[in-house]
């Protein structure tokens, strides 16, 4: 008989709430693009959290975010979000964390929102949607942002979300299916070529779903910037700056993905993510069983890689 | 006919760029990928006797590009000029003998060709002729050279009624090995209804149809400073794939055989989100054998996807019959791609049929 093995203690950064005003507002604005209103509360979350070995959960608000056009709803929506958060990190103690949400494109609020969420909330890190008004992450548009979040040495966790050009585009396949991998893409992409990724190497940048799609045209990025204008807003190499972001699991726990982003990236490098509640911890445990990863390895994805980044959940 | 008669317009690009034969990065995956690829057949179990000396990897490619004069007047250099080096050499630079070195350095035997950036043929006033005459090239340069060019022939989509005439005219008099068609046509991507006078076509007649991706309407121009081929190519590969297969085309034209560019664009690697739309009850009746199945039965080329990153991806579902060779000439040589093959963890008989057999079993002209 097998000894029994040590929980996994796993640390999920790819967690999602939905405070009820939030849910409100973003239905309102809902789409379609993609599946949407899921049942949830904080009990279910602890409930999934439980079933699948999971201690910490790191909440966040999912696409399509909480901008939806208007700076002073964003700013009140993004306030309520972090504090419905950093209320449930309060009274869980241990089992949540928090990434803040920031009212962008609204910088001047964004950077309000920075400050008083690490400051005030305590915030683990914010999340970004990969795309505002299809503007991605390097647009110099949010230089100011990345600055700020490059004093703090913040963890920058982004999600995608379907660019506007890419709504509905094939009839009956939502949009997260292709749109979301690529936009991630697009957004790692925007972030190593415009500079900011090389500019701003204190931030620990965590990108959904194992990269989006790009590992597996890791080829395309390394050529690219062998391009002379380009190489110069990489000093250290675009191989540097991709080996040094950090990668979920979440919806990618499957040879499909880790193969490729194995070749890229060390173990150390890959965060448990589950984004519950459209996946589960058990689920994505299970998945993760399967991609050839050694015990060691595996514990490193539950917890200890998210451990270095949060090392407030050590207790 | 004499055919080596293309201007050769020396290119102010050449050379500004890097050499870029080599993959930066590690490549561990021929350490590494064996160990982890479910579906894979664990390598040759008998081990070949001392390797005297390698037979030529008689290459088919399947992708590879050529561009004729008259189609580059036709359409003017300026429109198919991207900027890029490997535009520059398709656009000013090609000749049959340049195809032909590509392929005597790199082991290739016979390369199915297509025209270079055939988008430019799509709504063109003389879409019709532009594509009569390119494949007539093609036909020709298959005659010039016996056994080393076949040909996918450029169809004047999204006109219907004029594809399906070129259709039949390249099939039945040139004798095209299949046809060749871009990931979409405007915001239509190859599922699209319009499209399907086309594929009953080619579904009756069992025709191999090769894609090629390009810079979609949808998305064009949304990044400044990054060339479309570095992300949107791929995705639009990834978004034809899935049009085929939920718009029920994959299971309503049995008898076309797909052939994806670039190891599928992203698709495999988000291939679980595919198979979890696929199962909602709204799409399942589309795939009464599993959306699997259907995906198993494209083949995939190599061309720019041969490394770790795609191949590892790839082959821990893919069976290694649907993997076909291709260099995406002349933008990447035929002995990079060989190269990156053999970095990519498969074993020597699975290298030779994709090198060969895959593609000889389905072009069974060039076995």
């Amino acid at each position: 008989m097998k000894a029994p093995a040590a929980k996994p203690r796993r640390i999920d950064t790819h967690h999602h709430y939905y405070p009820p005003r939030y849910l409100e507002e973003s239905s309102r604005h809902h789409d379609g693009t993609v599946s949407y209103a899921p049942e949830w509360s904080p009990a279910l979350s602890l409930e999934d959290m439980r079933k699948g070995g999971v201690e910490t959960s790191i909440l966040s608000i999912s696409a399509p975010g909480v901008w939806f056009g208007d700076s002073a709803a964003a700013r009140l929506q993004a306030r309520e979000c972090n504090d419905y958060g950093a209320q449930m990190v309060r009274d869980y103690p241990g089992r949540f964390g928090l990434f803040a949400s920031l009212p962008l494109p609204d910088i001047e609020g964004a950077l309000r929102e920075i400050e008083y969420s690490f400051d005030v909330l305590k915030a683990d890190g914010v999340v970004m949607m990969t795309n505002v008004d299809d503007k991605w992450l390097g647009d110099p548009l949010f230089a100011p942002v990345f600055d700020e979040l490059n004093r703090r040495e913040a963890v920058v966790y982004t999600h995608p979300t379907v660019a506007t050009c890419c709504r509905n585009l094939l009839p009956g396949v939502p949009g997260s299916m292709i749109e979301f991998g690529t936009d991630t893409t697009r957004t790692i992409a925007s972030l190593l070529f415009s500079g900011t990724a090389s500019h701003c190497p204190n931030v620990r940048f965590l990108f959904s779903h194992a990269g989006g799609t790009m590992p597996y045209i890791t080829e395309r990025f390394t050529r690219l910037a062998l391009r002379k204008d380009l190489a110069a807003k990489l000093p250290k190499g675009v191989m540097h700056e991709l080996k040094r972001f950090f990668y979920d699991t979440a919806q990618a726990a499957h040879p499909m993905a880790l193969n490729s982003l194995r070749e890229l990236v060390a173990v150390s490098q890959i965060l448990f993510g589950t984004d519950y509640p459209y996946r589960t911890a058990r689920d994505t445990a299970k998945g993760l069983s399967r991609c050839g990863f050694s015990a060691r390895d595996l514990q490193a994805i539950n917890r200890g890689n998210a451990l270095r980044l949060f090392p407030g959940f050590k207790a | 006919m004499v055919l080596l008669s293309t201007a050769s317009i020396a290119s102010p690009w050449q050379g500004a760029w890097p050499c870029t034969c080599c993959l930066p990065g590690r490549h561990a995956g021929a350490r590494l990928a064996a160990a982890r690829a479910p579906a894979a057949k664990p390598a040759g179990k008998k081990k070949s006797k001392a390797a005297a000396k390698p037979a030529p990897p008689r290459r088919i490619d399947v992708h590879h590009h050529f561009a004729p004069p008259k189609y580059v007047k036709d359409l003017g250099a300026e429109n198919l000029f991207n900027g890029s080096p490997g535009s520059a050499r398709a656009t000013y630079e090609w000749t049959p003998a340049m195809s032909l070195e590509d392929m005597d350095r790199g082991g290739t035997q016979s390369a199915v060709t297509s025209v270079y950036a055939s988008s430019a043929i799509a709504n063109h006033p003389h879409a019709r002729r532009i594509a009569r005459e390119t494949n007539e090239y093609a036909a020709q340069m298959g005659r010039d050279y016996p056994g080393r060019f076949g040909s996918f022939a450029v169809l004047p989509l999204p006109d219907v009624e004029g594809s399906l005439r070129e259709i039949e005219y390249s099939l039945d008099v040139l004798k095209a090995d299949g046809v060749f068609m871009m990931t979409s046509y405007g915001n239509r991507w190859l599922g699209d209804a319009a499209f399907a006078p086309v594929f009953e076509e080619l579904n009756r007649r069992k025709t191999i149809v090769y894609t090629h991706p390009h810079d979609p309407l949808a998305t064009h121009g949304i990044m400044p400073g990054i060339p479309p081929s570095v992300i949107e190519f791929a995705t639009d590969t990834t978004r034809t794939i899935a049009s085929v297969l939920f718009s029920g085309n994959a299971s309503r034209f049995p008898g076309v055989k797909m052939i994806f560019s670039h190891a599928g664009g992203t698709m495999p690697f988000i291939l679980e989100r595919f198979t979890r739309v696929a199962d909602a009850p709204r799409h399942r009746a589309k795939f009464p054998k599993g959306v699997l199945r259907e995906i198993k039965k494209f083949y995939y080329e190599i061309a720019q996807a041969s490394h770790p990153y795609a191949m590892s991806s790839l082959r821990s579902f893919m069976p290694v019959s649907q993997i076909l060779f291709g260099t995406d000439f002349p933008y990447r040589s035929a002995a990079d791609m060989g190269r990156g093959l053999v970095k990519s963890g498969f074993s020597p008989r699975e290298i030779a049929a994709i090198n060969h057999g895959n593609a000889a079993k389905l072009l069974p002209r060039f076995a």
